[in-house]
């Protein structure tokens, strides 16, 4: 009897860590979507240290985000969104996620607008989950004679 | 190797993929007469070398995708560069369709940048250093 009910609480047991790291997965992908749907919000709102307050400021990339922020919100003005957001992994110090995001000029100005894909890493600071670095995989950039296809750059 | 793997290669592990909207040489104004003209002859010289160097909008956006610029502000960066770029239009579309598709070629599109960024500094009588 015992060695028919063991594997059975095994079993439940193995289900129950496996549904505990789901769910843990699910709340960790959920927390670096805020992340990262967070930057663009700040982004939008012309929000320097807003933004700067989603990268992690040991980041390699935080200097050169911190010199050119105000340089765009002065010379730009552009909308962001986040078109998607996919959770990938993680370890011990950084997690991983894919996202697109989608930047928009005003009519009539030079900006083209354009779709990154992007493979984004986030390491905590302080225990909160920021942005560390990203590498683009391509982008769509919009024409803005003729078509409105984008046009892939991969 | 897809076109945008061989991108994400050369800014991994290229250094020779620098940012032609963010790289300057170096340069001493120690006892320079003419240490007040060098933002003035960057800007020139800069546009100078990213014509030289046949600069696009493939190449500025290849730039900034090295510039270090994360999230929304790398987008925002790439829009810019490609409107700045040599492209307008339908241009743009043929220049940024080929977006990593030479690696070597956007490797001595840097090179030449960078040399001729420095000669220009030099001719306009700056102690280029590197």
């Amino acid at each position: 009897m015992t060695t028919t009910i063991r594997p059975v609480y095994l079993a439940a047991l193995l289900l129950g860590l496996a549904s505990a790291a789901g769910a843990a997965d699910d709340k960790l992908a959920a927390s670096l979507r805020g992340v990262m749907a967070d930057n663009i919000r700040a982004y939008d709102a012309k929000d320097a240290a807003g933004v700067l307050g989603t990268v992690d400021t040991r980041s390699p990339d935080y200097d050169t985000m911190r010199a050119a922020i105000p340089e765009q919100f002065r010379d730009q003005d552009v909308k962001a969104t986040l078109v998607d957001f996919k959770y990938i992994g993680h370890d011990d110090e950084f997690a991983v996620a894919r996202a697109k995001i989608k930047v928009e000029g005003p009519p009539g100005s030079v900006f083209v607008n354009n779709t990154s894909d992007r493979i984004v890493l986030f390491h905590q600071e302080g225990g909160v989950w920021k942005l560390w670095s990203d590498d683009v995989l391509g982008v769509d950039f919009e024409q803005r004679i003729g078509t409105k296809q984008p046009v892939s750059s991969r | 190797m897809t076109k945008g793997l061989m991108l994400g290669f050369c800014v991994a592990t290229l250094s020779a993929c620098v940012s032609q909207t963010q790289w300057r040489p170096t340069v001493d104004t120690y006892g320079s007469s003419r240490a007040q003209y060098v933002t003035r002859d960057e800007t020139e010289c800069r546009n100078l070398a990213m014509q030289a160097s046949g600069s696009t909008a493939e190449q500025a956006a290849r730039g900034a995708v090295g510039g270090g610029l994360i999230g929304a502000a790398g987008g925002a960066a790439l829009g810019a560069l490609a409107g700045g770029g040599a492209g307008r239009g339908a241009a743009i579309g043929a220049a940024v369709g080929g977006i990593g598709a030479g690696t070597v070629r956007g490797v001595q599109s840097n090179q030449d940048f960078q040399r001729v960024f420095a000669q220009c500094m030099r001719n306009r009588g700056h102690a280029v250093l590197g």
